[in-house]
């Protein structure tokens, strides 16, 4: 087992797409503080409105407060985890399991000693801690930038607790949604196919899950889908002080969405003939 | 252990075609037993199923004398169908993930491998640019990176040039030789396998309609006068006795085959009917290799 | 106080945890070496031991047992492939010596007719007679070989002129080499070469040479003999029609013979000679083949100048 993670990690270090999906979330990242610094040096008057493009609107501003009073890190952090760090891990997931079967050579480990269930966990754990490395890279990221562009003004206890409990519970969630990423791929090996369904899943899914809410309450149920599936609990995880409610529901959830994409996964790969 | 692959009744159905019906396989240590049959009679599905990339829906197989294949197939290279590559990688990392996936600590093991099969000098050319000789090759040294003593190919020579096929053969025969490899290999150019195989195996839609050892065929193939005959004994009889005619034999009754004398037909056509026994044909006969599988592969077997 | 207390028993606590990682992964390092090796034990298999994981000298020592398993099954595949060749060639030696005793005979039950004229009868008597020296010359090599083998044939090295030796051996071909229509272009350095050598093993060693590149060999005749700092390196090529790639590992080997017919009546054991006797005098021979042209080097340590 050992043998074939270290096999995992060396293909990890040698794929360019795991540098390149870290570079453009260090990308976007800067991106947006730049942007913020941008709109925060027009705003006081630093550059001329329009500068770069920018054109900051300064009633909406809540009459001329620095752009840095509204917009947190936490904030930055939550922009990056809901949005583009979802799409980019799930681009990565895709590229690295399609990698597995577009040329076989998922075949020469395959029925050579190892069982399948165990090539088949061990792949799935190494694309997860590669996923979630790199969300932790985006994380550094945002410190760092917040650094760069702010300085260390806005440190605090309270903000760093809220920055962890957050990115625990957003890296929990990253996990079981991962583990959807790698069965979808695993069920159709296509990766122009597995990343279009898994950015759709990031984009529409809550569409459908509202509309379950509705059906639901409909039928007088107490429980809405909304509450358990992975990328609504993505987008409504609170930034601070995370209730015991929302908690216990992400915790539970996650765990169930790990494990049932375990077992499915693994029972696919059991049966199927490697092409 | 007599046998390294010994497979009884092994059946593949998808839905509700048989692609590998009933085959009872028996490979010998140390042999390189040449598998042959048309395009889609099974053989891929059945080396796959041998392999563990599919599952048997019928039938078992055992692996060295155990039936516990997984422990066992760890002595077995394959390369079936397209070698199975990252075509993002390099040859040497290719390798080199084969190398860290099976434990084996020797990091020289890659680059002799590479100089071995003739790709050394690959360096930072990634798999996707490579020719398909190349493929095949790399193929070929991930087959034998984890020394195997049992080797199974499909088609190793698909795509080579004729140079490379030659370096192939010598390999394998290099191979079978000095390291005691048995190979199991199938393709379709006979004239090839019939330079190497030791025993060749039959398969026709699925069936496995034949299984015997290369000096066989030698003698079924050999250039010989056909007589069909009503009394097999008193032809024989005749044969030796009158006609001193001994080198001869009776493949079955009421068939005889001499395979010198070829002058004498006329006489041995007129001493059969004088003495009372009809014949029904008469004839030269005998086939070049590529005729005699041509029969087995594609009609019934003329007999 | 607290806080210290607590690291103390953080570290501690990590301290344990590595320890018993690193426990745990020698013991399944070890069971798993065991499981192969009993496996190794058992079967006869190309199959080498691997690592379940890294631990401490555990891949050394896996190198180590893999190197082992290697050397030894070198040496039973040498075995096994001389065994082989050696009952092949006792077969095909006892058939060489044969065939001219029974040419022989034939022919002297020939001369036993009265009604032979004479000058038939002796040009019989030259035949039989050439069947025998060359049957003798035969026996000669094997036992030559045989004694070598055995260590009893005691070399008395003294100070030759290597050139002067081998121009010599060369000349007593000649008469071959004119039936063969085929004149070698010998080269032999100017520089004296002076060698410490048994004189009948480094003559053995050149009449082997071209007597090999004669029979096999089918043209393109090329002797030379050049110092090279402190070796003096005798090189006899030809071009082939019968030496391949494959044969040049094993051409050296004992009873080796590319003629698969054996109807040129070798033994197989020139070229063994050849080696056995470099070897003993502290040199070396070496074979290679380019496209068609097939060469042997024979080097031997040359004497410093000022102790000649």
């Amino acid at each position: 087992m050992i043998n074939l993670f270290s096999g995992e990690l060396y293909k990890l270090q040698k794929s360019k797409s795991i540098y390149i999906c870290c570079i453009t979330m260090i990308a976007f990242v800067l991106l947006l503080y730049g942007a913020f610094a941008t709109a925060e040096k027009i705003q006081q008057g630093e550059l001329e409105n329009g500068s770069y493009g920018f054109e900051v609107d300064a009633e909406a501003n809540h009459g001329g407060n620095s752009v840095w009073e509204e917009v947190s890190m936490l904030e930055v952090v939550q922009t990056m985890f809901v949005g583009i760090g979802g799409i980019i891990s799930a681009i990565f997931i895709s590229i690295f399991v399609f990698g597995e079967y577009a040329n076989g050579a998922v075949k020469n480990v395959t029925g050579k000693g190892y069982s399948r269930w165990k090539i088949f966990s061990i792949k799935y754990i190494a694309t997860i801690l590669a996923a979630l490395l790199m969300l932790i890279i985006m994380i550094v990221a945002v410190l760092i930038a917040e650094i760069l562009f702010v300085g260390t003004g806005r440190f605090n206890s309270e903000l760093f607790s809220n920055l962890v409990s957050y990115a625990s519970m957003q890296l929990l969630l990253a996990t079981a949604f991962g583990g959807i990423v790698i069965v979808i791929n695993q069920f159709c090996r296509n990766l122009g196919a597995g990343i279009a369904i898994s950015v759709c899943l990031i984009m529409f899914s809550t569409i459908i899950t509202a509309g379950l809410d509705i059906a639901l309450r409909y039928f007088e149920l107490d429980i809405k889908a909304s509450d358990y599936w992975i990328v609504d609990l993505i987008n409504n995880c609170p930034l601070n002080e995370i209730d015991s409610a929302y908690a216990t529901r992400a915790i539970i959830s996650s765990i169930i969405w790990i494990i049932v994409t375990f077992i499915i996964g693994n029972v696919h790969f059991q049966k199927t003939d490697i092409k | 252990m007599e046998y390294v692959l010994k497979t009884e009744n092994i059946t593949k159905v998808y839905g509700q075609h048989k692609v590998v019906n009933r085959v009872s396989m028996h490979v010998k240590k140390g042999a390189i037993y040449g598998f042959i049959g048309k395009n889609g009679a099974g053989k891929t599905t059945f080396m796959r199923m041998v392999a563990g990339l599919a599952a048997p829906t019928e039938g078992t197989m055992e692996l060295f004398g155990s039936t516990e294949l997984e422990k066992q197939r760890k002595r077995i290279g394959t390369l079936i169908e397209n070698p199975g590559v990252y075509a993002n990688m390099t040859a040497r990392e290719n390798l080199e993930v084969i190398r860290k996936n099976f434990g084996i600590t020797e990091k020289q093991a890659v680059d002799d491998m590479l100089e071995f099969v003739g790709l050394s000098d690959t360096n930072k050319k990634k798999v996707k640019n490579f020719s398909m000789g190349m493929k095949q090759r790399l193929g070929i040294a991930i087959s034998l990176f984890c020394n195997p003593d049992f080797l199974i190919l499909d088609e190793p020579i698909n795509g080579l040039d004729p140079e490379g096929i030659k370096e192939i053969r010598e390999l394998l025969l290099k191979l079978n030789r000095e390291k005691g490899i048995t190979i199991l290999i199938s393709s379709h150019i006979l004239g090839e396998l019939s330079k190497i195989a030791t025993h060749y195996g039959i398969i026709r839609e699925g069936v496995l309609v034949e299984e015997f050892p290369a000096s066989d065929l030698e003698d079924r193939c050999r250039r010989c006068h056909k007589l069909i005959v009503d009394n097999t004994e008193l032809a024989a009889n005749i044969l030796e006795n009158k006609l001193h005619i001994n080198n001869f034999d009776v493949p079955k009754q009421g068939v005889i085959r001499v395979f010198d004398h070829f002058e004498t037909m006329e006489q041995i056509n007129r001493e059969f009917i004088l003495n009372g026994v009809n014949i029904k044909e008469s004839y030269l006969s005998g086939q070049d290799l590529e005729g005699y599988f041509m029969e087995l592969l594609g009609g019934g077997v003329n007999d | 106080m607290q806080i210290l207390l607590i690291g103390i028993s953080l570290i501690l606590v990590i301290v344990a945890g590595i320890l018993s990682a690193r426990l745990w992964c020698y013991k399944k390092q070890i069971s798993h070496i065991k499981e192969e090796l009993s496996f190794l034990e058992t079967e006869e298999s190309n199959y080498k031991l691997t690592s379940y994981c890294k631990i401490g000298k555990t891949e050394e020592v896996i190198q180590c047992i893999n190197r082992l398993l290697a050397q030894d099954r070198e040496e039973e595949n040498r075995l096994k492939r001389e065994n082989r060749v050696y009952r092949e060639s006792i077969t095909s030696i006892s058939h060489d010596i044969r065939t001219p005793l029974t040419s022989a005979k034939g022919y002297l039950q020939m001369m036993q007719k009265e009604t032979l004229p004479e000058e038939k009868r002796l040009e019989y008597i030259k035949i039989v007679e050439r069947r025998l020296d060359n049957l003798t010359d035969m026996l000669n090599q094997l036992f030559e070989y045989a004694r070598i083998e055995a260590g009893e044939l005691k070399l008395e090295p003294e100070i030759i002129n290597a050139g002067n030796v081998f121009a010599e051996t060369i000349s007593l071909f000649y008469e071959d080499f004119l039936k063969k229509d085929c004149e070698p272009q010998v080269h032999i350095t100017e520089n004296p070469c002076k060698i410490n050598a048994d004189k009948h093993a480094f003559v053995r060693i050149v009449e082997n040479l071209i007597k090999n590149a004669l029979v096999h060999g089918t043209g393109g005749y090329e002797f030379s003999l050049i110092k090279e700092k402190e070796h003096c390196i005798i090189c006899v090529s030809n071009l082939t029609e019968t030496v391949e790639n494959q044969d040049i590992d094993q051409i050296f080997d004992r009873f080796y013979t590319t003629d698969k017919s054996r109807s040129r009546k070798t033994t197989g054991l020139g070229l063994a000679i050849v080696k056995r006797f470099a070897m003993q005098m502290c040199g070396d021979a070496n074979a290679n083949l380019k496209g068609k042209r097939f060469s042997i080097q024979v080097r031997l340590p040359v004497l410093a100048e000022k102790e000649s």
